[in-house]
């Protein structure tokens, strides 16, 4: 007896009918899909057959065939299985199919901590990836590192969003728009091949989903920065008592006599440092119609600095559409659209030439107001001295005379049109593209900062000292003016991808195969012009190209210039691609996944133009297997995979030798008049080639107790070979000559091999109260196997004013710092005697260690210099915790980096440069310190780079603490709300380290010179009041 | 590329861009010598510097790398022209590759005053490779390649140019002259290749001693060669070979710090004169007060004027090529306009009075030219011969010539290195900077005693 079955599938929660529900009777391969009101009809169905109904994100449901009543069923939603999906590039996978290294993070996880880019939101919280920090002013940007530096040039992840590659700016997209992150650390990244090698991070965007009613978002927070530390200076008696020691001992006369009478006490740290607000509103819609899904939302993010909050802050707005629209039943068109507008100013940072190095080095006994007025040649800031340094000037100074503003308008999207041409095989077409539109303005007033200092730009008035020299040649004429720069510049990408998906199943064996091609073209254009602003008001908002004009003056045959020059610049490369990729299971228990891509780059020479970049992996499911019965694991999986990726992230034309062109440094000043040759700019190498990532990588995912417990751990071995690097190279090639360069050559291996572990466990201890813990482990050696340089090594980083700190050597890790080796203070004369011959050593002087053994210690020369310390991690972590009790919800998140040293090169050494407070300290006499030298500037031997000035940067970083209450759902329900909740957090909350300067995440975006921290923008410690609205 | 007249005219200045890079070169002849101390903030500022004033620098001294280097750039530079000589034909091609030839002897003349035998590479760009395969040539063998391309440069440069610091026959036929006069044995050959520069009346002395080094009197008639430096640019501690003004002098000088000191500004006290080469000076000879600042002297004047030491203060500062206050807007310090004035008709004299003394030729013809100079200063004749003869030259040579960046070659070519502080047998010659021989594929052995 057969009837005909009707019947509506809806959402349990909602309600809402489920159009595309799949319902088929159970063991035959009948069955229909539910209409645009989730309506079904099966006619002839026997009595007591099950009808399975099943739905993309939704548990699947048996319901048995009793009688003709209409049925409702009710499908309840799968949270899990929407988690359990693995973005692997050109597809998703099965978390439990796949075989490779990835890291997954959801929505909940990227936005806990209210990161300001995404970057923040990776920092501890994915096993295998760090991130540090370059700066901790607005709109600055991160680096990530997954797992370890595998090249000495840039080490940036691949960023797809949507399946669109948006180049190296993370800050482009709000992090509130973010559902999953998918990490890709190993080898399965060779389905991008040449973009792969550094790993790949795969974002999804958030977007509705089908039968879904629509969901609003509002969320937003408004924060309170603060800088979370200061370096502990001396004050002004301890820097009074430290300069008199040092002129005493250098045989001068004492220049503060009278302790008693020192009035000023400035604090320049103080004086720079302000809490500064941050803003952040994003607003978002998902839902669907029949056809149609969408993920509308806009937001806005500002944030001004803690220093100059007025010159130095940062604002984005983002809008950004996800559309999904079924043409047919076979054609479906996604488009995805991303609209970001930035605009910024900044001030001076990062070292020599910033507002915090001058405050680091500058006496507490100069005022910073002098009492004259703003239009006074000082503008009302006093001068720092001279002996401070000339290149020392008071840094509030520096503030005020800063101008510049920065913009960005950017668009990122796709169009994509899938075509089901059989049930189990799709065609994708897509383009992809990023077009960007920035540039900025800067205005550069005429500045005095006292004599001699590096940066005036004008001198005084010879006849009248209280006001500037605009008439350099003294006709009586103007011809010194404030400069204006102004650029523009744009870029511009498409990547036009064609893929089929094809998949299949035959008694237990899944096979799904891909094969694809890929077109890529970057195109970048920019225009920079600048001059002297000689028409209308000298203000910033007067400082246009528009207002500048050229001086040519000749007096008495001396010539007066002060040109608008522009000049400008472009380059276009392109890749071609294909590739494929084959996924096989057989059972859900063996796993195998094969791949390849070919690439050709323009940024190689029609020599070695194409590069083959394969990788395989497989897994064993072994709890599916019939003898595993182990109670307390539910799932076990073992894993392995091998593969080379490709990098080819080098300037463009580097195979091709290229003149310098007029706005080189070919230029010789005939009868004073820069006359502009030309010359070879960079040399070329014609047989340049690919650097390759050969990694292997096996992991092990276990999953205890029902799932309570999740465990991920991988070991990693990733080589590197044929580095492209710039060498030193002889100086007979002439490269050292100006605009010139020595050729990128393929030179040199990289290893990097450790662990990466994941560990989470959740539990539901009751109804009301929930817990997770989630704690993560990366652990990296790095080693430089080759480096194919005559000289065994490539020197980087900076000290002082012209030393280097850092090597790129032979069997050491990249970076590490590489100086003198102290082993303590000579305590008497008749240690200096005992020890090796030290040049001009004298009590209280660093004692050196003669490494090379000839019995002398030589400055200036490398026999005597050693490895001194490691700027790379042993290992880092994250702890990130969560309780939920009723209402209340509590999170906190920890981030330690363990084993990692700086370079503290923040110091100017002159007798009357301000230092740092553990100079107190000091050697003052036999037996009074074995660390700290003398004062006294003549023993300036005590200022070349060594281990004296490298510290341990270990840290443990409070990264998070955030208390959220969540109003009931019953009063929600009136309300037609989801969810309201309100929190407050503190991020940066505090650091444990031993550090002495301002931050231990010292980075720095080039491998050799990481961890020498020039002064580097503290982090800011950030009070936050936010709240969660959906409905 | 050299397609055109042009392509080559701007590959020519590509070639003298790297004379502004010799600014160290001369500020360590000073240093390395008895006439002067490195100065600077104190013992490690420029450690480079410092080293070589106290004869302790070793072979991976950055100064002589930069020096290896640059001179090498310019070289390149200049073989970028030659390999590709005879590809366009145009008017005036020949004097233009005889510049060229001018400035490759040149350079490869600074490479062996400072590292005697060097790689000499001629005929076009080198890859790695290459780089790695060229022996140190002989001394002697460079300087019998110099004399040919400089006598070949002889016949097609003009004695006058339209632009100042051009390459002149007069420039050419100088350089040859010392050429000469540094291989010590050629004494004929100097003495009738410098008078060919002498008899061509194209120079003459300037009457007054004090204004020889002003800004205001750049290429003036005393001047046979000279490299130019302009202001105008500004430039960066980044990058000194692209700066194009005169770097050596915003080290120099005092380091003023309040007060009017005008014309003068601000320097960093390097290459400060000794006071015996203060007293050298006769009290009415006027080149010492127009050679040495006397600052202790000029704060007298200028009561208001405040400065600091400095490390190794000795009161004296090269005033030849002192900081002046000036049109240099870029930046205050490293872009000073002053032109060095390579090759003087006062050298050129002396140089030829040495010849034909130590040759043995003319000992009246020397004294005469060693009088002209003396003269101008308004210093009486001299009358000796003979080996006193060469003495007096000599000192005539240092009084005339300190602060210009002669003073160490011509106390190492005449073996007159004892008032030298700390020098060895071994600094008659600089190191080949370690790393150099390393790059170059470890087959030059180093020069002795380093």
């Amino acid at each position: 007896q057969t009837i005909n079955v009707k019947g509506t599938v809806k959402d349990l929660q909602s309600g809402q009918p489920l159009p595309g529900v799949n319902v088929i009777i159970k063991n035959t391969a009948k069955g229909v899909s539910t209409d645009f009101d989730g309506n079904f009809t099966i006619q002839d169905v026997d009595k007591n057959a099950i009808l399975v109904f099943s739905y993309v994100g939704y548990k699947n449901q048996e319901v048995t065939v009793l009688n003709d009543q209409p049925l409702t069923i009710n499908l309840i939603e799968d949270a899990e299985a929407l988690d359990e999906i693995v973005v692997i590039g050109y597809g998703s996978q099965r978390k439990e199919l796949v075989t490779g290294a990835f890291t997954s993070l959801d929505a909940e996880k990227i936005t806990e901590s209210n990161p300001t880019r995404i970057e923040e939101a990776l920092k501890g919280s994915a096993a295998g990836v760090q991130v540090n920090s370059n700066s901790g002013s607005p709109g600055a940007s991160l680096n990530i590192r997954i797992r370890g530096i595998t090249t000495n040039g840039d080490n940036s992840p691949l960023v797809i969003v949507d399946g669109v590659n948006i180049g190296t700016d993370l800050s482009i997209i709000d992090p509130n728009d973010i559902q999953t992150m998918d990490i890709i650390k190993d080898a399965s990244s060779a389905i991008y091949g040449v973009q792969g090698a550094n790993g790949v991070i795969l974002i999804t965007t958030k977007t509705g989903k089908k039968g879904k009613k629509t969901k609003f978002s509002y969320n937003s927070y408004y924060a309170i920065q603060e800088a979370d530390n200061q370096i502990d200076l001396m004050n002004n008696l301890e820097y009074a008592i430290y300069v008199n020691e040092s002129e005493a001992a250098d045989g001068n006369n004492l220049p503060f006599p009278n302790l008693q009478t020192l009035n000023t006490n400035t604090d320049w740290q103080d004086q720079l440092f302000e809490t500064a607000p941050m803003f952040s509103h994003s607003l978002s819609a998902v839902g669907s119609s029949e056809s149609i899904t969408y993920g509308v939302s806009a937001s806005y993010f500002g944030q001004d600095g803690v220093i100059a909050s007025d010159k130095s802050n940062y604002q984005r707005w983002t809008f950004k559409n996800n559309l999904g629209i079924d043409l047919s039943e076979k054609f479906k068109l996604n488009t995805f659209l991303l609209y970001t507008n930035i605009r910024s100013q900044g001030i001076p940072e990062g070292g020599r030439g910033s507002a915090l190095y001058y405050a680091l080095n500058a006496s507490p006994l100069t005022s910073v107001y002098n009492g004259e007025d703003a239009n006074s040649i000082s503008r009302g800031y006093t001068f720092i001295g001279s002996n401070q340094g000339s290149e020392i000037i008071n840094p509030l100074a520096l503030i005020n005379n800063t101008y510049n503003e920065g913009r960005a308008d950017r668009f990122t999207g796709k169009i994509e049109l899938e075509y089901k041409i059989l049930e189990n095989l799709k065609a994708t077409t897509r383009l992809n593209f990023n077009y960007s539109d920035f540039g900025g303005r800067s205005y550069a007033p005429l500045q005095f900062y006292g004599l001699g200092k590096v940066v005036n730009n004008v001198v005084l008035n010879p006849s009248d000292p209280t006001r500037f020299n605009t008439d350099r040649n003294g006709d009586g004429v103007r011809d010194l003016y404030s400069t204006v720069a102004e650029d523009s510049q744009f870029s511009f990408d498409y990547t036009w991808e064609n893929f089929v998906d094809y998949n299949t199943s035959f008694d237990d064996h899944n096979i799904n195969a891909l094969l694809g091609t890929s077109i890529r073209s970057e195109r970048y254009k920019g225009f920079f012009g600048s001059g002297p602003l000689v028409n209308g008001p000298d203000r910033f908002d007067n400082a246009f190209l528009s207002n500048t004009q050229s001086i040519i003056q000749i007096v008495d045959g001396e010539l007066t210039q002060a040109l608008v020059t522009s000049t400008d610049g472009r380059n276009e490369n392109r890749w071609y691609s294909v590739f494929a990729r084959l996924q096989y299971d057989y059972k859900n228990k063996y796993l195998f996944s094969g791949m390849i891509r070919r690439d050709a780059s323009t940024k190689f020479g029609p020599n070695n133009r194409i590069g083959n970049f394969p990788s395989v992996s497989a897994g064993w499911v072994v709890s599916n297997e019939g003898f595993f019965n182990v109670d307390a694991i539910n799932s076990l999986k073992i894993r392995g995979s091998y593969g080379i990726t490709g990098n080819d992230k080098i300037g463009n034309y580097r195979w091709l030798g290229l003149l310098q062109g007029t706005n080189g440094e070919a230029t010789y000043p005939f009868n004073d008049l820069l006359s502009f040759g030309n010359a070879v700019g960079a040399l070329a190498n014609p047989d340049l080639k690919w650097e390759t990532n050969h990694q292997t990588n096996i992991g092990l995912d276990v999953s205890f107790f029902n799932s309570k417990l999740d465990l991920t751990v991988d070991y990693y071995y990733k080589k590197t070979e044929d580095l492209l690097l710039i060498p030193e190279v002889s100086g007979l090639l002439g490269a050292s000559a100006g605009g010139s360069s020595a050729p990128v050559v393929n030179a040199g291996t990289i290893e990097n091999k450790g662990f990466d572990l994941s560990l989470n466990y959740a539990h539901d201890f009751s109804d009301d109260f929930r817990m997770s813990v989630g704690y993560n482990l990366t652990t990296i050696k790095n080693k430089a196997l080759q480096v194919n340089n005559a000289a065994g090594f490539i020197p980087g980083g900076l000290f002082n004013l012209n030393q280097s700190t850092s090597r790129f050597q032979t069997g050491l890790p990249i970076g590490v710092f590489y100086g003198l080796q102290t082993d303590g203070v000579f305590q008497n004369q008749a240690e200096v005697e005992a020890h090796a011959i030290q040049p001009n050593a004298s009590p209280g002087d660093l004692r050196y260690v003669d490494v090379d053994g000839d019995g002398t210690v030589e400055f200036g020369s490398n026999d005597d210099l050693t490895v001194i310390g490691n700027p790379i991690p042993d290992a880092t972590m994250g702890l990130n915790l969560n309780f939920n009790y009723k209402n209340v919800d509590f999170a906190t998140s920890l981030y330690a980096s363990i084993g990692n040293d700086i370079a503290r090169s923040y110091e100017r050494f002159l007798t009357y440069s301000n230092k740092p407070d553990f100079y107190l300290n000091r050697w003052t006499g036999e037996g009074t310190s074995n660390e700290v030298p003398r004062a006294s500037n003549s023993a300036s031997n005590n200022q070349l780079f060594s281990s004296f000035y490298v510290e341990d940067g270990s840290y443990l970083r409070i990264q998070n603490v955030q208390l959220g209450y969540s109003i009931s759902d019953k009063f929600l329900e009136r309300m037609s709300i989801d969810k309201f909740r309100i929190y407050v957090a503190v991020n940066n909350l505090y650091t444990f380290t031993k550090y002495n300067g301002y931050n231990p995440d010292v980075s720095n975006s080039s491998p050799v010179g990481a961890g020498v921290d020039l002064g580097q923008y503290p982090q800011t410690r950030t009070f936050t009041t936010g709240i969660n609205v959906s409905f | 590329y050299f397609n055109s007249k042009s392509d080559y005219e701007d590959a020519l200045i590509g070639v003298y861009d790297l004379l502004s890079t010799t600014y160290l070169n001369n500020i360590l002849g000073e240093i390395a010598s008895d006439n002067a101390l490195a100065g600077g903030g104190d013992a490690t500022d420029v450690l480079d510097w410092q080293q070589i004033d106290d004869m302790t620098h070793t072979a991976d001294n950055g100064a002589l790398r930069n020096i290896f280097q640059w001179m090498y750039a310019g070289i390149s530079r200049a073989n970028y022209i030659v390999e590709f000589k005879d590809k366009t034909d145009f008017e005036g091609k020949d004097q233009l590759l005889a510049e060229n030839l001018f400035l490759r002897s040149y350079y490869y003349f600074e490479l062996v005053k400072f590292f005697g035998d060097v790689p000499m590479y001629l005929d076009g760009r080198i890859s790695i490779e290459q780089s790695q395969s060229i022996d140190r040539t002989p001394k002697a063998e460079i300087y019998a390649q110099l004399e040919q391309d400089l006598m070949l440069a002889i016949e097609s440069l003009p004695w006058e140019q339209a632009q100042n610091g051009r390459a002149t026959k007069g420039a050419a036929l100088a350089l040859l002259g010392k050429i000469y006069l540094y291989q010590g044995d050629k004494w004929s050959n100097a003495a009738t290749t410098l008078d060919r520069v002498i008899n061509s009346g194209q120079y003459e002395l300037v009457s007054d001693f004090s204004t020889i080094f002003l800004n205001s009197n750049e290429n003036n008639q005393e001047s046979v060669f000279e490299v130019q430096y302009t202001g105008v640019e500004g430039g960066g501690f980044g990058c000194f070979q692209c700066v194009e003004g005169n770097v050596a002098v915003g080290f120099m000088g005092p380091r003023f710090t309040s007060g009017n000191f005008a014309p003068y500004t601000s320097g960093f006290s390097f290459n400060v004169p000794v006071p015996e080469l203060y007293n050298a000076y006769s009290a009415e000879d006027p080149r010492r007060d127009a050679t040495i600042f006397d600052i202790e002297a000029f704060v007298e004047t200028r009561p208001t004027v405040q400065y600091n030491d400095g490390h190794e203060y000795t009161g004296y500062f090269n005033k030849k090529y002192i900081p002046y206050a000036e049109d240099n807007a870029g930046d205050v310090n490293l872009t000073h306009s002053n032109n060095y004035r390579a090759i003087r008709y006062s050298d050129v004299l002396l140089m030829a009075a040495e010849a034909y003394n130590k040759g043995g030729i003319d000992d009246a013809k020397a004294r005469t030219y060693t009088n002209l100079v003396r003269n101008r200063v308004g210093l009486d004749d001299i009358t000796s011969s003979g080996g006193n003869l060469t003495q007096e030259i000599a000192m005539e040579r240092r009084l005339e010539l300190a602060g210009e960046g002669h003073r160490f070659f011509d106390q190492v070519r005449t073996g007159q290195t004892s008032t030298i502080p700390g020098f060895k047998d071994r600094n008659v010659l600089f190191p080949i900077p370690r790393i150099e021989i390393e790059l170059a594929g470890n087959r030059w052995i180093q020069n002795d005693g380093y």
